[in-house]
């Protein structure tokens, strides 16, 4: 449960090396990806609310301007696929592929750090690969990017979306335009699934609904549909597997959509699938565990339970409750913690190790993770089996 | 010379079979069986024939998807479906087993990939309806495509009304008391008075307010414009020429008055008394036994909130009638019912709208068709 600190500069390094080690498919690919540039793994009327500066960054860039440069960036790099920025025709029988740099949400966290200001801004977001034959994600790779700056006084509106600026058309190392370019080089398209799995229910315990509120993490129906978003997403890239879209959004019905010829693509009809995913995200609670002069440390927990069901015998492969906690210290001269942003980062962190830890097995996590502790490894082994079988 | 020849059959064959199975439209479906056993586990031949059982139970639920017209032509052609089932149901996948040992029971789940194109064949050759045949149907088609031409909203209409009423009162009370006097000595001659009051005041009010009123509400008035409807049209036409039917346009009827009808429909959801007659009546005159006659209304465009795109919604309404007998004797009636279409643009989406529309009127006028006997 416990985790080491995440200083953010740290975590983005890891995550991208999480991300592109990633072996070539021994079976090189020629498949043509129509390139859809970006993208919002959100509902359009969301957009702005979900994702206020980033949105304005790349609209005062301009989004057709922007999809370019994504373009030239993915053809300049290698890659196993053949990026195509023409349209493309979906034809009966033929795979249709389609990809796009969907971002999901961002974060915007200051922190006050003895006499200066922290400003930390988040992108969170996917290489998405979508076969609009299937219907169904055939890669996915998660990209986060971030920037940090300090401040003499506490950063005003026009400061923070120059950080946006920064962290969306610059050319750091953690920004958005070079992790996208570490995504395409490392990006494989899995093999066709031969079974179906989908986020079909996403849910809000009561208390979790109350704090997602309270932690202004968003409205409750937007976070809802982006928790089962980004479940699918880590499902996909972790497990190498086809996973139907929880939900039509943004990228997927309107950007996407754009790069194939058919007019009946717009209509995205994504088709029940051979097991469900059942999420509900439990709730966040932050425990003091150290308390010193020299600062306090807590600990953040995200809790979920999740089950995995063959949806018309009812059975169940998988039920329980995961947690993940990361740590978190707050230096004696520094301001409180802005609790919103690290309870997203735990959740997200539950959702990438427990994605890693159905294959291979990891059974110590899943006994120090799930709940009931009993059953934790026999619970992962059955879905394990249910994975192994969408493969 | 005969083994070339044998060649080239084996790649026509070859090549029609594969272009066959790129264009076939599979559907999953998905289907579950129980058997009983006895051991802690089923027998090979005790799991074949729990999958055959739940590949036939996933047939029957596709079926039982669809309208209850396909509905009786599957039912009556089901048994030699199943028969041949491997024709239909490309592949079967198992998705879950489950044996229990207190029931002994055994029950499995499956996906079955179905070869809809060639099931909804087979079950267009049961009802007698091939594109192949010869002396197909007839049918008048008289469809209108109307959109909003602009749409007046009125606020409502508000009435409130306040009444007030107040009563009250006042009461003062007091009293003097005042008192003098006079004392007389041989030697002096004092006074004295003595004067104290009372008063008390008390008020009371009571106000009461009534408040109420009425809110009138009127419904949009929209005015229609009468469009073109040949997308539908041709959309439907082909679906039913598939199946060995002749869509007729009314353009090609003599004595039919289009005009009127489409004036009618932008005024009104009906159609008048003289021209339902008048269409019947040149319908007839034209050796005709069936019409359909139905509208399309397209809808404002708005934005889809999910995916940005231009939707559009286009509604239904369409009646299928019998005029081979003294009176018009309906035989289908759809809708309304709606369906909507996506695009990056009016048009796109719109068209979308169309298709969708056409394609699904198409599969319920010849499901009606088949069950009534109309070949």
């Amino acid at each position: 449960m416990l985790k080491g600190a995440l200083a953010s500069p740290l975590f983005v390094a890891a995550y991208a090396a999480t991300s592109v080690a990633e072996p070539l498919s021994d079976s090189p690919m020629s498949e043509e990806i129509y390139f859809a540039g970006f993208a919002y793994l959100t509902d359009y009327q969301d957009v702005s609310q979900r994702l206020p500066c980033t949105s304005r960054v790349v609209n005062d860039t301009g989004a057709q301007i922007f999809d370019r440069q994504l373009f030239e960036l993915a053809t300049s790099v290698p890659c196993q696929a053949k990026i195509n920025d023409g349209l493309g025709t979906l034809k009966a029988g033929r795979a249709a592929y389609v990809t796009a740099l969907a971002v999901n949400h961002e974060i915007t966290d200051v922190e006050r750090i003895g006499n200066q200001y922290k400003l930390s801004v988040t992108l969170w977001g996917q290489l998405l690969v979508f076969d609009f034959q299937s219907k169904s994600v055939v890669s996915s790779t998660p990209v986060v990017s971030q920037f940090i700056d300090l401040f003499d006084t506490d950063p005003t509106e026009d400061e923070i979306l120059a950080a946006y600026g920064r962290l969306v058309n610059g050319e750091d190392a953690g920004g958005l335009k070079s992790q996208f370019a570490k995504a395409i080089s490392g990006s494989i398209l899995p093999r066709n699934s031969s079974r179906t799995i989908r986020v079909t229910q996403s849910t809000l315990s009561e208390k979790a609904r109350q704090q997602v509120i309270d932690l202004r993490l968003g409205g409750a129906e937007t976070y809802t549909a982006n928790i089962a978003s980004r479940l699918s997403g880590w499902l996909t890239s972790q497990q190498k597997i086809c996973v139907l879209p929880a939900a039509s959004n943004q990228a997927l019905g309107g950007k996407m959509a754009a790069r194939l010829s058919n007019g009946d693509v717009y209509t995205l009809n994504i088709p029940a699938p051979d097991y469900e995913l059942h999420l509900t995200l439990d709730g966040f609670k932050k425990v003091l565990v150290t308390d010193v002069p020299a600062g306090k440390g807590y600990v953040y927990g995200a809790f979920v339970t999740l089950m995995a069901v063959e949806p018309l015998s009812a059975t169940r492969f998988f039920e329980a409750q995961i947690r993940v906690g990361v740590k978190r210290t707050q230096p004696a001269t520094a301001s409180e913690i802005n609790d919103g942003p690290v309870f997203d980062e735990a959740l997200q962190e539950l959702f990438m190790e427990f994605t890693q830890a159905i294959e291979p097995a990891d059974d110590a996590w899943a006994r120090q993770n799930i709940l009931p502790t009993q059953t934790a490894v026999s619970s992962m082994q059955a879905l394990r089996k249910m994975i192994q079988t969408c493969r | 010379m005969s083994i070339r020849k044998t060649l080239a059959a084996a790649f026509l064959t070859l090549s029609l079979t594969v272009s066959g199975m790129a264009h076939a439209e599979v559907i999953a479906a998905r289907g579950v069986a129980t058997i009983p056993v006895t051991g802690s586990r089923p027998k090979p031949e005790q799991r074949d024939q729990a999958i055959a059982k739940a590949r036939e139970n996933a047939l029957d639920r596709y079926i039982a998807e669809n309208n209850p017209a396909k509905q009786r032509i599957y039912d009556d052609a089901r048994g030699s479906i199943l028969s041949s089932i491997g024709e239909y149901v490309l592949g079967t996948t198992v998705l879950a087993e489950q044996t229990d040992t207190k029931a002994k029971t055994y029950t499995v789940t499956v996906r079955a990939d179905i070869n809809s194109n060639t099931l909804e064949n087979r079950l267009s050759d049961s009802a007698g309806q091939s594109p192949a045949r010869e002396g197909g149907r007839d049918i008048l088609l008289v469809f209108v495509s109307r959109t909003p031409s602009s749409i007046q909203s009125f606020d409502d209409r508000v009435y409130s009304r306040v009444d007030n009423e107040s009563e009250g009162g006042c009461k003062t009370k007091g009293d003097r008391k005042t008192s003098e006097g006079e004392r007389v000595t041989n030697r002096s001659v004092s006074t004295s008075d003595n004067a104290s009051a009372n008063a008390s005041y008390a008020c009371k009010t009571t106000d009461i307010t009534e408040s109420g009123g009425s809110t009138t509400r009127k419904a949009d008035k929209v005015i229609w414009a009468v469009g073109n409807s040949a997308d539908f049209d041709q959309q439907i036409t082909g679906t039913m020429a598939d199946s060995g039917y002749n869509l007729v346009p009314a353009e090609y009827i003599e004595k039919f008055d289009l005009s009127a009808v489409r004036a009618d429909y932008a005024r009104d959801d009906e159609l008048s008394q003289q021209t339902l007659r008048s269409t019947v009546a040149a319908a007839k005159a034209a050796h005709l036994t069936y019409i359909v006659l139905g509208t399309m209304t397209v809808e404002m465009p708005d934005r889809d909130p999910v995916s940005g795109n231009v939707r559009v919604f286009a509604s239904i309404n369409a009646r299928l009638l019998d005029i081979s007998g003294a009176f018009p004797r309906p035989v289908a009636a759809i809708g309304p019912v709606q369906y909507a279409g996506l695009g990056p643009s009016e048009a796109v989406a719109r068209t979308q709208a169309t298709t969708i529309s056409a394609r699904e009127v198409a599969k319920v006028l010849l499901d009606r068709l088949a069950v009534k006997g109309v070949r």
